[in-house]
Protein backbone atom coordinates (compact mmCIF):
# COMPACT_ATOMS: atom_id res chain seq x y z
CA UNK A 1 0.00 0.00 0.00
CA UNK A 2 2.92 2.26 0.80
CA UNK A 3 4.72 1.24 -2.07
CA UNK A 4 1.58 2.40 -4.21
CA UNK A 5 1.09 5.58 -2.54
CA UNK A 6 5.10 6.40 -3.37
CA UNK A 7 4.59 5.29 -6.72
CA UNK A 8 1.41 7.68 -7.03
CA UNK A 9 3.19 11.03 -5.78
CA UNK A 10 6.03 10.50 -8.30
CA UNK A 11 3.93 10.10 -10.99
CA UNK A 12 1.72 13.03 -10.41
CA UNK A 13 5.48 15.30 -9.73
CA UNK A 14 6.38 13.90 -12.99
CA UNK A 15 3.31 14.91 -14.78
CA UNK A 16 3.49 18.13 -13.62
CA UNK A 17 6.76 18.42 -14.79
CA UNK A 18 5.77 17.32 -17.92
CA UNK A 19 3.18 19.30 -18.29
CA UNK A 20 4.99 22.72 -17.11
CA UNK A 21 7.56 22.42 -19.12
CA UNK A 22 5.09 21.94 -22.24
CA UNK A 23 3.65 24.95 -21.49
CA UNK A 24 6.30 27.05 -21.20
CA UNK A 25 7.89 26.03 -24.73
CA UNK A 26 4.01 26.45 -25.89
CA UNK A 27 4.42 30.01 -24.49
CA UNK A 28 7.86 30.69 -26.09
CA UNK A 29 7.23 29.67 -29.46
CA UNK A 30 3.93 31.61 -29.25
CA UNK A 31 4.32 35.07 -30.74
CA UNK A 32 3.82 38.19 -28.66
CA UNK A 33 0.62 39.01 -28.47
CA UNK A 34 1.69 43.27 -27.42
CA UNK A 35 0.86 45.26 -29.66
CA UNK A 36 3.69 47.28 -30.49
CA UNK A 37 3.65 50.83 -30.84
CA UNK A 38 3.78 52.76 -33.90
CA UNK A 39 7.06 54.60 -35.53
CA UNK A 40 7.56 57.93 -33.78
CA UNK A 41 5.05 57.19 -30.60
CA UNK A 42 5.95 56.18 -27.11
CA UNK A 43 5.92 52.59 -25.86
CA UNK A 44 5.18 54.61 -22.60
CA UNK A 45 3.98 58.08 -21.02
CA UNK A 46 4.64 58.51 -17.39
CA UNK A 47 2.82 62.34 -15.64
CA UNK A 48 4.49 64.23 -13.29
CA UNK A 49 8.21 62.15 -12.99
CA UNK A 50 10.76 62.62 -10.77
CA UNK A 51 14.24 61.07 -11.82
CA UNK A 52 17.30 60.93 -9.67
CA UNK A 53 20.70 59.79 -11.34
CA UNK A 54 23.22 58.56 -8.77
CA UNK A 55 26.97 58.31 -8.87
CA UNK A 56 29.46 55.13 -8.35
CA UNK A 57 29.11 55.65 -4.81
CA UNK A 58 25.57 55.77 -4.77
CA UNK A 59 25.07 59.34 -4.04
CA UNK A 60 22.47 61.16 -5.78
CA UNK A 61 24.16 63.78 -8.80
CA UNK A 62 20.95 65.04 -11.03
CA UNK A 63 17.23 65.05 -9.70
CA UNK A 64 14.94 65.61 -12.93
CA UNK A 65 11.83 66.67 -12.72
CA UNK A 66 9.01 66.72 -15.56
CA UNK A 67 5.54 67.22 -16.25
CA UNK A 68 5.33 64.46 -18.56
CA UNK A 69 7.71 61.86 -19.50
CA UNK A 70 7.64 59.70 -23.20
CA UNK A 71 9.92 56.86 -23.80
CA UNK A 72 10.16 55.62 -27.01
CA UNK A 73 11.57 52.07 -27.26
CA UNK A 74 12.49 51.57 -30.96
CA UNK A 75 15.59 54.41 -30.62
CA UNK A 76 16.11 54.67 -26.57
CA UNK A 77 15.11 58.18 -26.96
CA UNK A 78 12.90 59.91 -23.95
CA UNK A 79 11.11 63.36 -24.61
CA UNK A 80 10.29 65.35 -21.70
CA UNK A 81 7.74 68.37 -20.66
CA UNK A 82 8.65 71.23 -18.90
CA UNK A 83 11.75 69.75 -17.54
CA UNK A 84 13.92 70.98 -14.71
CA UNK A 85 17.27 69.52 -13.82
CA UNK A 86 18.68 70.53 -10.50
CA UNK A 87 22.36 69.21 -9.78
CA UNK A 88 23.10 67.88 -6.01
CA UNK A 89 27.12 67.43 -6.42
CA UNK A 90 27.86 69.20 -2.66
CA UNK A 91 31.11 70.42 -3.98
CA UNK A 92 30.20 71.89 -6.74
CA UNK A 93 27.42 75.20 -7.04
CA UNK A 94 24.24 74.10 -8.15
CA UNK A 95 23.44 74.24 -11.41
CA UNK A 96 19.50 74.46 -12.74
CA UNK A 97 18.50 73.85 -16.09
CA UNK A 98 14.52 74.21 -17.16
CA UNK A 99 12.94 74.82 -20.89
CA UNK A 100 9.59 73.72 -22.22
CA UNK A 101 10.39 70.45 -23.73
CA UNK A 102 13.76 68.32 -24.31
CA UNK A 103 14.34 65.46 -26.09
CA UNK A 104 17.38 62.83 -24.76
CA UNK A 105 18.99 60.79 -27.53
CA UNK A 106 22.03 58.39 -27.51
CA UNK A 107 21.22 56.95 -24.37
CA UNK A 108 21.55 60.17 -22.50
CA UNK A 109 24.49 61.23 -23.93
CA UNK A 110 22.99 63.91 -25.96
CA UNK A 111 19.94 66.68 -24.19
CA UNK A 112 18.48 69.22 -26.95
CA UNK A 113 16.32 71.82 -24.98
CA UNK A 114 13.58 73.84 -26.75
CA UNK A 115 11.93 77.14 -25.92
CA UNK A 116 12.81 78.99 -22.95
CA UNK A 117 15.66 77.35 -21.94
CA UNK A 118 17.70 78.91 -18.87
CA UNK A 119 20.39 77.77 -17.20
CA UNK A 120 21.59 78.66 -13.77
CA UNK A 121 24.67 78.20 -11.83
CA UNK A 122 24.62 79.53 -8.60
CA UNK A 123 27.08 82.02 -7.00
CA UNK A 124 30.31 79.97 -5.24
CA UNK A 125 32.93 82.12 -2.84
CA UNK A 126 33.76 85.21 -4.85
CA UNK A 127 31.80 84.04 -8.52
CA UNK A 128 29.13 85.91 -8.88
CA UNK A 129 25.89 83.31 -10.33
CA UNK A 130 25.94 82.75 -14.28
CA UNK A 131 22.50 83.00 -16.11
CA UNK A 132 22.25 81.71 -19.29
CA UNK A 133 18.75 81.99 -21.32
CA UNK A 134 18.03 81.30 -25.39
CA UNK A 135 15.40 79.42 -27.21
CA UNK A 136 17.55 76.41 -28.11
CA UNK A 137 20.51 74.55 -26.07
CA UNK A 138 22.10 71.74 -26.80
CA UNK A 139 23.64 69.81 -23.69
CA UNK A 140 26.39 67.15 -23.29
CA UNK A 141 25.90 66.00 -19.65
CA UNK A 142 29.12 64.09 -19.17
CA UNK A 143 31.33 66.54 -20.44
CA UNK A 144 29.24 69.51 -18.84
CA UNK A 145 29.19 71.26 -22.10
CA UNK A 146 26.26 73.29 -23.53
CA UNK A 147 26.21 75.12 -26.85
CA UNK A 148 23.16 76.98 -28.92
CA UNK A 149 23.21 78.03 -32.59
CA UNK A 150 20.64 80.77 -31.37
CA UNK A 151 21.24 84.22 -29.78
CA UNK A 152 21.79 84.13 -26.29
CA UNK A 153 21.48 85.90 -23.50
CA UNK A 154 24.25 85.77 -20.39
CA UNK A 155 24.11 87.36 -17.21
CA UNK A 156 26.51 87.42 -14.59
CA UNK A 157 27.32 89.39 -11.50
CA UNK A 158 25.58 92.33 -13.32
CA UNK A 159 27.35 91.71 -16.44
CA UNK A 160 25.14 91.09 -19.34
CA UNK A 161 26.31 89.45 -22.48
CA UNK A 162 24.47 89.03 -25.66
CA UNK A 163 25.61 86.57 -28.69
CA UNK A 164 24.67 85.33 -31.36
CA UNK A 165 25.85 82.18 -30.64
CA UNK A 166 27.70 80.01 -27.64
CA UNK A 167 29.67 77.56 -26.40
CA UNK A 168 29.50 76.86 -22.39
CA UNK A 169 32.37 74.16 -20.78
CA UNK A 170 31.52 74.08 -17.25
CA UNK A 171 34.58 71.75 -16.51
CA UNK A 172 36.71 74.40 -17.81
CA UNK A 173 34.57 77.44 -17.12
CA UNK A 174 35.35 78.99 -20.53
CA UNK A 175 32.32 80.73 -22.39
CA UNK A 176 32.69 81.12 -26.12
CA UNK A 177 30.41 84.07 -27.24
CA UNK A 178 29.97 84.27 -31.28
CA UNK A 179 28.81 85.67 -34.26
CA UNK A 180 28.63 88.94 -33.09
CA UNK A 181 28.66 89.90 -29.29
CA UNK A 182 27.64 92.99 -27.38
CA UNK A 183 28.91 93.21 -23.41
CA UNK A 184 27.62 95.48 -20.48
CA UNK A 185 29.59 95.90 -17.48
CA UNK A 186 28.51 98.52 -14.97
CA UNK A 187 30.75 100.71 -13.51
CA UNK A 188 33.13 99.64 -10.45
CA UNK A 189 31.92 100.28 -7.43
CA UNK A 190 33.85 103.41 -5.71
CA UNK B 1 71.86 100.99 -28.72
CA UNK B 2 68.16 102.34 -28.12
CA UNK B 3 68.33 105.66 -27.13
CA UNK B 4 65.02 107.15 -24.98
CA UNK B 5 64.02 110.17 -24.85
CA UNK B 6 61.97 111.36 -22.21
CA UNK B 7 59.76 114.25 -22.17
CA UNK B 8 57.70 114.64 -18.92
CA UNK B 9 55.19 117.71 -19.50
CA UNK B 10 53.47 119.40 -16.78
CA UNK B 11 49.67 119.99 -16.26
CA UNK B 12 49.66 123.10 -16.75
CA UNK B 13 51.02 122.46 -20.25
CA UNK B 14 48.45 119.87 -20.98
CA UNK B 15 45.29 120.58 -19.12
CA UNK B 16 43.72 117.19 -19.89
CA UNK B 17 41.36 116.06 -17.10
CA UNK B 18 39.52 112.72 -18.56
CA UNK B 19 35.78 113.31 -18.66
CA UNK B 20 34.43 112.92 -15.32
CA UNK B 21 31.15 111.56 -15.79
CA UNK B 22 32.87 108.69 -18.30
CA UNK B 23 33.67 107.45 -14.61
CA UNK B 24 30.30 106.44 -13.86
CA UNK B 25 29.18 105.02 -17.20
CA UNK B 26 28.89 101.02 -18.24
CA UNK B 27 31.90 99.80 -19.96
CA UNK B 28 30.51 98.66 -22.77
CA UNK B 29 32.60 95.80 -25.18
CA UNK B 30 31.24 94.80 -29.07
CA UNK B 31 32.91 92.41 -30.97
CA UNK B 32 32.91 89.42 -33.01
CA UNK B 33 33.23 86.82 -30.63
CA UNK B 34 34.41 86.84 -27.16
CA UNK B 35 36.14 84.13 -24.97
CA UNK B 36 35.83 84.20 -21.50
CA UNK B 37 37.82 81.62 -19.24
CA UNK B 38 36.25 82.00 -15.49
CA UNK B 39 39.56 80.19 -13.97
CA UNK B 40 42.32 82.08 -15.79
CA UNK B 41 39.87 85.51 -15.49
CA UNK B 42 40.96 86.64 -18.63
CA UNK B 43 38.54 87.47 -21.69
CA UNK B 44 39.89 87.98 -25.30
CA UNK B 45 37.52 88.88 -27.59
CA UNK B 46 38.34 89.75 -31.12
CA UNK B 47 37.35 91.11 -34.55
CA UNK B 48 36.68 94.61 -34.52
CA UNK B 49 36.70 95.00 -31.19
CA UNK B 50 35.60 97.98 -29.33
CA UNK B 51 35.86 99.08 -26.16
CA UNK B 52 33.77 102.11 -24.73
CA UNK B 53 32.98 104.05 -21.30
CA UNK B 54 31.07 107.25 -21.76
CA UNK B 55 32.89 109.26 -24.36
CA UNK B 56 36.01 107.07 -24.16
CA UNK B 57 36.32 104.64 -26.97
CA UNK B 58 39.06 102.41 -27.88
CA UNK B 59 39.40 100.06 -31.05
CA UNK B 60 41.49 97.54 -32.47
CA UNK B 61 41.41 94.34 -33.51
CA UNK B 62 41.63 91.76 -31.08
CA UNK B 63 41.14 92.98 -26.63
CA UNK B 64 42.15 91.31 -23.48
CA UNK B 65 39.97 92.41 -20.39
CA UNK B 66 40.66 92.00 -16.91
CA UNK B 67 38.38 92.22 -13.91
CA UNK B 68 40.78 93.05 -10.61
CA UNK B 69 39.45 91.72 -7.10
CA UNK B 70 38.25 95.20 -6.34
CA UNK B 71 35.81 95.40 -9.61
CA UNK B 72 37.88 97.99 -11.68
CA UNK B 73 38.71 96.79 -15.40
CA UNK B 74 41.83 96.87 -17.33
CA UNK B 75 42.14 96.37 -21.34
CA UNK B 76 44.87 95.70 -23.87
CA UNK B 77 43.91 96.36 -27.37
CA UNK B 78 46.25 95.62 -30.11
CA UNK B 79 45.61 96.10 -33.94
CA UNK B 80 45.62 93.74 -36.80
CA UNK B 81 48.58 93.67 -38.98
CA UNK B 82 49.73 96.83 -40.27
CA UNK B 83 47.28 98.70 -39.14
CA UNK B 84 46.54 100.92 -35.69
CA UNK B 85 44.34 100.73 -32.68
CA UNK B 86 42.28 103.62 -31.79
CA UNK B 87 41.46 105.89 -28.98
CA UNK B 88 39.42 108.94 -28.42
CA UNK B 89 38.27 110.61 -25.74
CA UNK B 90 36.42 114.12 -24.92
CA UNK B 91 37.98 116.17 -22.00
CA UNK B 92 35.70 118.33 -19.40
CA UNK B 93 35.32 121.29 -20.81
CA UNK B 94 37.13 124.00 -19.07
CA UNK B 95 36.84 127.05 -20.85
CA UNK B 96 33.42 128.18 -22.33
CA UNK B 97 32.50 127.02 -25.95
CA UNK B 98 35.90 125.16 -26.19
CA UNK B 99 34.99 121.42 -26.96
CA UNK B 100 38.41 119.27 -26.22
CA UNK B 101 38.96 115.47 -27.75
CA UNK B 102 41.94 113.57 -27.14
CA UNK B 103 42.61 111.08 -30.07
CA UNK B 104 45.75 108.42 -29.95
CA UNK B 105 46.32 105.63 -32.16
CA UNK B 106 49.03 102.99 -31.62
CA UNK B 107 50.14 99.33 -32.58
CA UNK B 108 49.20 98.29 -28.35
CA UNK B 109 46.90 100.40 -26.54
CA UNK B 110 47.01 100.06 -22.70
CA UNK B 111 43.96 101.37 -20.55
CA UNK B 112 43.32 101.02 -16.62
CA UNK B 113 39.76 101.80 -15.41
CA UNK B 114 41.08 102.75 -11.71
CA UNK B 115 44.20 105.06 -12.39
CA UNK B 116 42.61 106.05 -15.58
CA UNK B 117 45.52 105.61 -17.68
CA UNK B 118 46.72 105.02 -21.17
CA UNK B 119 49.28 103.94 -22.17
CA UNK B 120 50.38 103.87 -26.60
CA UNK B 121 52.79 101.57 -27.48
CA UNK B 122 54.47 101.13 -30.87
CA UNK B 123 54.24 103.62 -33.64
CA UNK B 124 52.42 105.84 -30.95
CA UNK B 125 50.27 109.34 -32.17
CA UNK B 126 48.39 111.56 -29.75
CA UNK B 127 46.63 114.61 -30.41
CA UNK B 128 44.39 116.77 -28.69
CA UNK B 129 41.82 118.88 -30.42
CA UNK B 130 39.63 121.82 -29.70
CA UNK B 131 36.53 122.14 -31.47
CA UNK B 132 37.81 119.76 -34.22
CA UNK B 133 41.38 121.76 -34.47
CA UNK B 134 44.43 119.74 -33.89
CA UNK B 135 46.25 122.24 -30.89
CA UNK B 136 48.91 119.63 -30.33
CA UNK B 137 50.56 116.58 -30.88
CA UNK B 138 52.90 114.44 -30.52
CA UNK B 139 54.49 111.23 -31.83
CA UNK B 140 57.25 108.38 -30.83
CA UNK B 141 57.49 105.03 -29.66
CA UNK B 142 55.69 104.93 -26.32
CA UNK B 143 53.16 107.76 -25.00
CA UNK B 144 51.79 107.20 -21.29
CA UNK B 145 49.19 109.55 -19.84
CA UNK B 146 48.83 109.24 -16.07
CA UNK B 147 45.34 110.38 -14.87
CA UNK B 148 46.87 110.97 -11.55
CA UNK B 149 49.28 113.44 -11.79
CA UNK B 150 47.82 114.54 -14.81
CA UNK B 151 51.21 114.03 -16.81
CA UNK B 152 52.25 112.52 -20.18
CA UNK B 153 55.19 110.54 -20.78
CA UNK B 154 56.46 110.12 -24.07
CA UNK B 155 59.75 107.60 -24.85
CA UNK B 156 60.91 107.52 -28.65
CA UNK B 157 63.24 105.39 -29.86
CA UNK B 158 66.79 107.11 -32.28
CA UNK B 159 65.39 105.27 -35.24
CA UNK B 160 62.61 106.33 -38.14
CA UNK B 161 59.26 106.66 -36.29
CA UNK B 162 59.85 106.46 -32.98
CA UNK B 163 61.43 109.76 -32.37
CA UNK B 164 59.92 111.89 -29.96
CA UNK B 165 58.20 114.96 -32.36
CA UNK B 166 55.67 117.15 -30.18
CA UNK B 167 53.75 120.35 -31.27
CA UNK B 168 52.37 121.71 -28.85
CA UNK B 169 50.22 125.03 -29.22
CA UNK B 170 50.38 127.87 -26.60
CA UNK B 171 47.81 128.39 -24.70
CA UNK B 172 45.10 131.13 -24.76
CA UNK B 173 41.97 131.70 -23.37
CA UNK B 174 40.17 132.42 -26.45
CA UNK B 175 38.36 129.85 -28.91
CA UNK B 176 40.47 128.28 -31.77
CA UNK B 177 39.75 129.99 -34.79
CA UNK B 178 38.38 128.37 -37.45
CA UNK B 179 40.32 125.99 -39.26
CA UNK B 180 42.75 127.89 -41.39
CA UNK B 181 42.12 128.44 -45.14
CA UNK B 182 43.91 125.35 -46.76
CA UNK B 183 46.28 126.31 -49.17
CA UNK B 184 45.43 126.14 -52.88
CA UNK B 185 47.76 126.15 -55.54
CA UNK B 186 48.09 129.83 -57.49
CA UNK B 187 45.61 129.06 -60.44
CA UNK B 188 48.08 131.72 -63.00
CA UNK B 189 51.26 132.69 -62.62
CA UNK B 190 51.53 136.41 -61.97
CA UNK B 191 53.05 138.03 -65.09
CA UNK B 192 56.58 137.64 -65.52
CA UNK B 193 58.24 140.88 -66.22
CA UNK B 194 60.14 141.07 -69.41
Amino acid sequence: MRDRLTMLIAAILLAVVTVTSYWYSREMRRPSIRTTPLPGTPDFIVDRVVLTQFDDRGQARYKLFAEQLSYFNENDDIELAKPRLVSLQPDEPQVQASSNRARITNAGERVLMQGDVLLRRAAAGDRPALTIRTEQMTAIPDEERFFSDLPVLIDQGGTRLAGAAMDYDNLKRVLTVSGGMRGEMPPARR
Amino acid sequence: MRILLTIALAACALPALAERADRDQPTIIEADRGVFDELKQVNVVSGRATLSKGTLRIAGERMELRTAPDGYRSATVTAAPDSLATFRQRRDPTRSGIEEHIEGAAERIEWDEKTESVRFLNRARWRRLENGVVRDEISGQVIAYDAAASTYRVEGSERGDGRVRAVIAPRTNEAPRAAPTPLRPSEELPAVRK
